[in-house]
């Protein structure tokens, strides 16, 4: 890898997931009636949304605790 | 232009969001690729989680997803057989045991071991049979993803086709392996958080795994191990002969321990132990697999009537039936982008494969030879380039079949269940001469094509014993008998030619057989340093094969 800020899959994960996370949180707080019946009663565009976004937490926070480039990762 | 699935403007925003993250992948990997070793193995410089969720994830294309929920509806709690028993053991087996004769011999590719401890014509029979099988395979999974997008959103087969052989491409001429092994970390978190949705709220509809156990109908789709006496056999996948020696032996070990699509995520690890816990971490989130997989399949064969019959649905339409039934927009983005990546995925992990093996094992050594690192490099672009030109020709010979998954199986026990056989005994057997290897292979490889096509005349494979209408036959136990008759057919052959010519001499064979140490070993230091505890390659196999068997326990005993 050429020399100054290596490529670290583990932020660009964190970026996409959070994303992901934010915009269906934003959804599942906003989700009418007819699409929380389409989904049997659940309000699933939050609950996958918070998911994404503690993954999404996760893995920034490892990246960062643990930067990439070093001997004992 | 309109598909089943509504899809909203953020549905489009999720999915444009990902494939802008894989060409940015491209476009990063290919700064660091330089030579060839960068581009075919991403340096050997990947740390072993990032190389035990490409494992996984290369696996994970339209076989596993699409098939997978298939098999479910069509064969019910069997199907974990496809996860547990076919594939658990093998990955151990070749994490704990084959690994260091594959990285320590920094072979570039599978077919290269066979090279270095067999010749060159088996070398090169090899080589040529994987790289068209990498094509064909690549195929399934292009015109799979077609006609998922046509279903779902509603293009026409040749533009959907196009376009993700055109992604595809992109990603993987760019960065090479590395590109593709990102990729695959990626997408493995995006199908997830596509698929979990659907269990959930399918789950939640049919009363939990309670609601769902009395809901389905015919008992026979809740046996696992239950109905498989031979002679007598009820079990929808055949009897145990079948399932344990053709299914958990040889078509799982055959296709885990020398399929190179899946091998080549483990060269790319940085040193023997990242490669050799790449199967074994890959191996968690194998067992938990049918949970995503299986059960949507049990749960639409409930609640979708006549699904797999005439007039119905078939059951490749499992997921996205569940996906438009289920899912709103949003978690429908996700869902549609997991789908699209796993499918890519899939695609890329066999071109990559191809490229690697077409660059390395037949190029090279046999067409262009002697040439600088750089002419090889842009030779495995270009091998790239067509390798996908013709899976797009093969994406249309994928039609013929109803469930993907008995296409794919076929064509495994073809090429894999006689390559294992070989690769068994080249490995622990000194006295296996080149000659037999190339003899047990061909054989093998015929045995499986005349396997198949008698098999229809066979009554032990019709349900009741006796021969009926080839509609009938159980075509998975004829596969997987299939298969353990190729494998025996290679073995001895093998150990037969092997009595009648001449070995190498032992000198030649260190490293590459087992009780024949290469004392240049460039591993040799691992050795000597002390490991903790959940780095033990040891500890992680028994781990996950004694979690394995709990839960099959659990299974036929519970249910």
């Amino acid at each position: 890898m050429p020399p100054g800020k290596t490529f670290d899959i583990r932020r660009l994960i964190a970026g996409l997931l959070g994303l992901y996370g934010a915009v269906l949180t934003v959804l599942g707080l906003t989700d009418g009636p007819a699409e929380v019946a389409k989904a049997d009663g659940i309000r699933i565009n939050l609950w996958i949304g918070l998911g994404l976004l503690a993954v999404a937490t996760a893995f920034a926070a490892w990246a960062r605790l643990a930067p990439a480039g070093r001997e004992d990762r | 232009m309109t598909g089943t699935l509504s899809l909203g403007a953020v549905d489009w925003f999720l999915l444009v969001v990902y494939f802008g993250a894989i060409i940015a992948i491209g476009i990063t990997t290919k700064r660091a690729v330089r030579t060839t070793g960068d581009f075919f193995l991403a340096g050997r410089s990947m740390p072993a989680w990032i190389t035990g969720i490409a494992f996984i994830s290369a696996n994970l294309g339209a076989l596993e997803i699409i098939g997978g929920a298939a098999n479910g509806a069509q064969y019910g709690a069997a199907a974990v057989h496809f996860y547990w028993l076919g594939a658990i053991p093998a990955m151990v087996f070749l994490g704990v045991v084959m690994m260091p004769f594959y990285y320590s011999t920094r072979v570039h590719s599978v077919s290269e071991y066979l090279r270095r401890r067999f010749n060159n014509q088996t070398h090169l029979l090899n080589s040529v049979v994987f790289a068209v099988a990498q094509m064909l395979l690549a195929g399934v999974n292009l015109f799979a993803l077609a006609l998922i997008v046509k279903l779902l959103i509603g293009w026409p087969l040749w533009l959907s086709i196009l376009l993700s052989a055109v992604f595809v491409l992109a990603y993987i001429t760019l960065g090479g392996l590395a590109g593709a092994i990102y990729g695959e970390v990626l997408q493995f978190f995006v199908i997830l958080a596509g698929l979990i949705p659907i269990v959930v709220i399918g789950l939640h509809y049919v009363g939990g795994f309670s609601g769902l156990r009395e809901a389905v109908q015919d008992p026979g789709l809740l046996h696992t191990w239950q109905g498989t006496t031979p002679g007598h056999w009820t079990n929808p996948l055949g009897d145990w002969i079948g399932l344990a020696m053709g299914e958990g032996f040889v078509l799982a070990f055959g296709y885990w321990t020398t399929n190179f699509a899946e091998v080549q995520r483990s060269l790319a690890a940085k040193d023997l132990n990242a490669a050799r816990r790449t199967p074994l971490i890959a191996a968690f989130p194998k067992l938990a697999l049918p949970l995503f997989t299986v059960v949507p399949g049990m749960i639409a064969l409930v609640i979708i009537p006549k699904l797999g019959k005439p007039g119905g649905p078939t059951y490749n339409d499992v997921i996205p039936e569940m996906m438009q039934r289920f899912l709103p927009n949003g978690v429908l983005g996700v869902a549609l982008t997991g789908l699209l990546a796993a499918f890519m995925a899939g695609m890329a992990a066999n071109i990559s494969g191809f490229n690697t093996v077409f660059t390395y094992d037949i190029w090279k050594p046999y067409v262009i030879k002697g040439r600088d690192d750089r002419y090889y490099l842009k030779a495995g672009r270009c091998a790239t380039v067509a390798g996908i030109a013709v899976s797009v020709a093969a994406a249309f010979l994928a039609a013929e079949y109803d469930n993907i998954q008995n296409y794919i199986q076929l064509l495994f026990s073809f090429f894999n269940s006689p390559l294992f056989a070989t690769f068994l005994l080249a490995m622990f057997w000194k006295r296996v001469t080149p000659w037999a290897g190339f003899w047990g292979m061909l054989s093998g490889t015929v045995a499986a094509a005349a396997a198949h096509l008698s098999a229809y005349h066979i009554g032990w494979f019709y349900p009741g014993g006796e021969v009926g209408p080839h509609d009938t036959i159980n075509a998975q136990m004829a596969n997987f008998y299939g298969a353990l008759f190729a494998f025996v057919v290679d073995a001895v052959v093998t150990v037969a030619v092997t009595l009648v010519t001449k070995p190498k001499p032992v000198a030649e064979l260190a490293g590459l057989v087992w009780g024949l140490p290469d004392p240049d070993s460039p591993d040799a230091h691992e050795a000597l340093v002390r490991q903790p505890w959940w780095k033990s390659p040891v500890v992680l196999g028994s781990v996950i094969l004694t979690l394995t068997a709990a839960l099959s326990v659990w299974l036929v005993v519970a249910v």
